[in-house]
């Protein structure tokens, strides 16, 4: 396309629509990849921070792997895990797909 | 909502702009109201992101406000169109204009076809001086012989308008101008109308032409007539060729005409080509991906350009930029923004069939895979 902006335009509307025929399609891709993309991207990072934010030692948690098991210890990035025989592991916060009830 | 593959958040802005376009289209709807429709949109968009009200009213209100845009930017097509058109019908004028394209023309070769992009016109009974901005198509009975970048005066010209309307109601010749962003036609008889002002020392886009020409007139010295013909279609997109129409009568009869549209598959052989090429060399993967990035914009550079090829070279980059920035990417998702955004800059290519046909196709096949893909999954369970 050539369109150009006429900014040594003498006719008001022709200035206008100028401008406009640019400015619109910018504006409105612009807001709708912000409502549609980059707040529910936020909104989702942040209820995973709030997620993280709630886990202490004794809640039971499933891994995206399947494994079964009870928070021992919290560190900035990762947990430490304990399984039902007693075995401790260490896995990253991102990796906990649930997180179940607080063991009684 | 981006976990959801098979719908692309944009599915539905995408529909209700298309929409928007169409009812403005067969019953316009006054711009002040339109622009109401935006307002509504954005703030019950913007409203229901603050209460955190129901996903359906975030849809609804948003595709008022896609709708509105839609419709708005085809009203501001239309109205810039006919605005510009007002200033210089009917009238003498001399015409101050930088050529942008030329392609020869005519039957029997001998006819050039100028696109000239106008600065400025002079009307000639009172001699005032406008600044304008517009293309023409510049249809000349003889070889011009000026280049791209060239600044040309045309004098003493009256133009009319191009109003066409068909009887099958499809788009006229007006809205294919105004779909190419060109204002009318003109058709000179006389080599004296025309006169050259200036010619740049340099000029990227004489540069670019004359590349592009050479390496196309170059091919044609060492191909059949044939095969060039068909190298011509399917790798350079130049639908102006002379003696294509016995190819085309041939493919219609066979139902294949689109083969001899250069489309997205086309730039899949080219890419398929250049990475095969790359895969012969022990380089890092980003440099291919980076070179073959740019292999795909100096191929669009030299070739001549149409909506399935610009949809197919513009996903192809968006999928190479993610990957370079290790960004997943969904094809479905990049399809709509492209389909939106095309619509957005130039609505009226919704009415023309090439734009129809190259996303209606893409989006159904993409459907079809979707769905034959979640049938595999349910008999697998």
């Amino acid at each position: 396309m050539h369109t150009a902006i006429m900014l040594n335009s003498p006719d008001p509307i022709i200035l206008i629509l100028s401008i406009a025929r640019i400015a619109l399609p910018i504006a409105t891709l612009a807001f709708g990849v912000t409502i549609l993309v980059v707040i529910p991207q936020l909104r989702l990072r942040e209820n995973k921070k709030d997620k993280y934010r709630d886990l202490k030692a004794g809640i039971r948690i499933t891994t995206f792997h399947g494994d079964h098991g009870i928070i021992d210890e919290i560190t900035e990035n990762s947990i430490v895990m304990q399984h039902n025989d007693g075995r401790k592991i260490e896995i990253t916060k991102q990796s906990i797909a649930r997180i179940h009830a607080e063991k009684s | 909502m981006l976990k959801n593959r098979k719908q692309s958040p944009f599915l539905a802005p995408l529909l209700a702009t298309a929409c928007g376009i169409t009812t403005q289209a067969w019953f316009p709807i006054p711009w002040p109201i339109l622009i109401l429709g935006i307002t509504l949109g954005i703030t019950l968009a913007l409203l229901t992101l603050y209460k955190q009200l129901h996903h359906t009213i975030l849809t609804a209100s948003l595709c008022i406000f896609f709708g509105s845009v839609g419709a708005l930017t085809l009203c501001m097509q239309k109205i810039y169109t006919t605005t510009q058109q007002t200033i210089i019908l009917n009238q003498p004028i001399d015409i101050q204009a930088t050529v942008t394209d030329k392609e020869v023309w005519g039957a029997r070769q001998q006819s050039d076809v100028l696109r000239i992009a106008v600065t400025s016109i002079q009307f000639r009974s009172t001699h005032q001086k406008t600044p304008v901005s517009f293309d023409i198509f510049c249809y000349l009975p003889y070889h011009a012989r000026f280049d791209i970048g060239d600044t040309i005066i045309i004098k003493d010209i009256v133009i009319k308008s191009p109003n066409m309307p068909t009887r099958s109601g499809n788009p006229g010749y007006e809205d294919y101008l105004a779909k190419e962003n060109v204002l009318c036609s003109l058709f000179l008889h006389s080599a004296g109308q025309c006169q050259l002002i200036e010619r740049p020392s340099f000029s990227i886009a004489r540069w670019l032409w004359n590349i592009r020409h050479k390496s196309y007139f170059a091919l044609k010295k060492k191909l059949s007539s044939k095969t060039f013909r068909y190298v011509g279609l399917i790798f350079f997109g130049n639908k102006q060729q002379p003696d294509i129409t016995e190819l085309r009568s041939t493919f219609n009869l066979w139902g294949l005409a689109h083969f001899l549209a250069r489309a997205g598959l086309h730039i899949v052989f080219f890419i398929f080509i250049w990475t095969s090429f790359f895969s012969l060399f022990p380089i890092p993967i980003f440099a291919k991906r980076f070179l073959l990035i740019l292999l795909c914009f100096i191929y669009n550079l030299l070739s001549w350009s149409s909506i399935p090829f610009t949809r197919a070279l513009y996903a192809f980059l968006c999928i190479k930029c993610g990957e370079l920035m290790y960004q997943q990417t969904y094809y479905l998702h990049i399809l709509s923004l492209i389909c939106l955004t095309i619509l957005l800059f130039n609505p009226l290519q919704l009415f023309f069939l090439d734009f129809q046909l190259s996303f209606g196709l893409t989006f159904a096949l993409i459907f079809l895979a979707h769905l034959n893909h979640s049938n595999k999954n349910t008999q697998r369970r």
